[in-house]
């Protein structure tokens, strides 16, 4: 894949004066809280889809990875809950990927992308300080119609808790119905019913463009 | 256990079918039952295409090791805030 393919594609994104957004649109959610216990369980395959196909590298996906959750648990301060958890996560990758390929085009003495402040007055470290939660929609749900794994890992989010739980112990991980009634404290016929739900709206969710 | 099976158990039976979790007697009953109706049988054909889907190697999964490797950092680094 052409390396300025995708950061051109990404670039924008970063470029977003703050002062040009009417702050009155970002109050109107600001429900969403960040539980960093939890984010390996339930973002790490999503994120994994997402990366995968940026970088082709398996490793280097996983230490890009590491890196994005680090990185939000330095910046968790700065999160408002406009946007959810998992939006939040892809714009600190998104920036992490870039980073990636600054690193490697500042070895071959090729660096092109520049990440600019609004303003002088606000530089510093750019990642931490403007993981914005707004900006990054758009660009993710394009992606969602692009990529197999990330759109379905993406539908996968949209289940209630318990139920993406359930479903990704069964049909990700591959684990037996007994383990799972037990750790739910569940009954086999509760597993599939649960289970029957979750295909159901996955299907619907993948209708479209996938089904 | 009956062979002739309701649209609801016909739908769970047909759930298990996707996690080779239904017995030989199990699938027939679906068989038999999507013989019968359409709805059923939507739903199975339907089913079957989200099975291939979730298991198209173009859906990539993280490594056990790399996530538990992340979470005991994510551990590490949440302990380090706490005591803070």
């Amino acid at each position: 894949m052409c390396i300025c393919k995708i950061l051109r594609s990404l670039q924008p994104i970063i470029c977003v004066d703050l002062h040009h957004v009417d702050t009155t649109d970002l109050t109107i959610m600001a429900d969403h809280q960040l539980n960093p216990q939890k984010w390996v369980d339930k973002y790490s395959d999503y994120l994994y889809n997402y990366t995968i196909v940026k970088v082709s590298d398996k490793e280097i996906a996983e230490d890009i990875i590491s890196e994005t959750f680090l990185a939000g648990l330095k910046s968790m301060k700065n999160f408002k809950g406009e946007a959810s958890e998992r939006t939040w996560l892809i714009s600190i990758l998104k920036r992490k990927i870039i980073d990636h390929y600054r690193k490697i085009n500042s070895n071959k003495g090729k660096a092109e992308v520049r990440m600019n402040y609004a303003s002088d007055e606000e530089a510093g470290d750019w990642l931490e300080e403007r993981v914005a939660d707004p900006f990054d929609r758009t660009a993710e749900d394009d992606l969602e119609n692009t990529e197999l794994g990330v759109a379905i890992y993406a539908c996968i989010d949209k289940l209630p808790e318990k139920q993406a739980a359930i479903f990704r112990k069964k049909t990700i991980e591959g684990q037996d119905t007994e383990t799972i009634c037990k750790e739910f404290d569940i009954t086999p016929s509760n597993l599939w019913v649960i289970i029957h739900r979750a295909r159901t709206a996955l299907a619907s969710c993948l209708e479209e463009n996938w089904l | 256990m009956k062979l002739f099976v309701d649209c609801k158990k016909a739908g769970h039976l047909c759930d298990k079918v996707q996690y080779k979790d239904a017995s030989l007697f199990e699938k027939l009953s679906v068989v038999v039952h999507n013989m019968v109706c359409k709805h059923c049988s939507d739903y199975s054909e339907r089913n079957l295409r989200l099975t291939k889907l979730i298991n198209d190697p173009k859906c990539k999964k993280m490594p056990e090791d790399c996530k538990k490797r992340i979470q005991q950092e994510l551990d590490r680094e949440l302990a380090k805030d706490q005591n803070k």
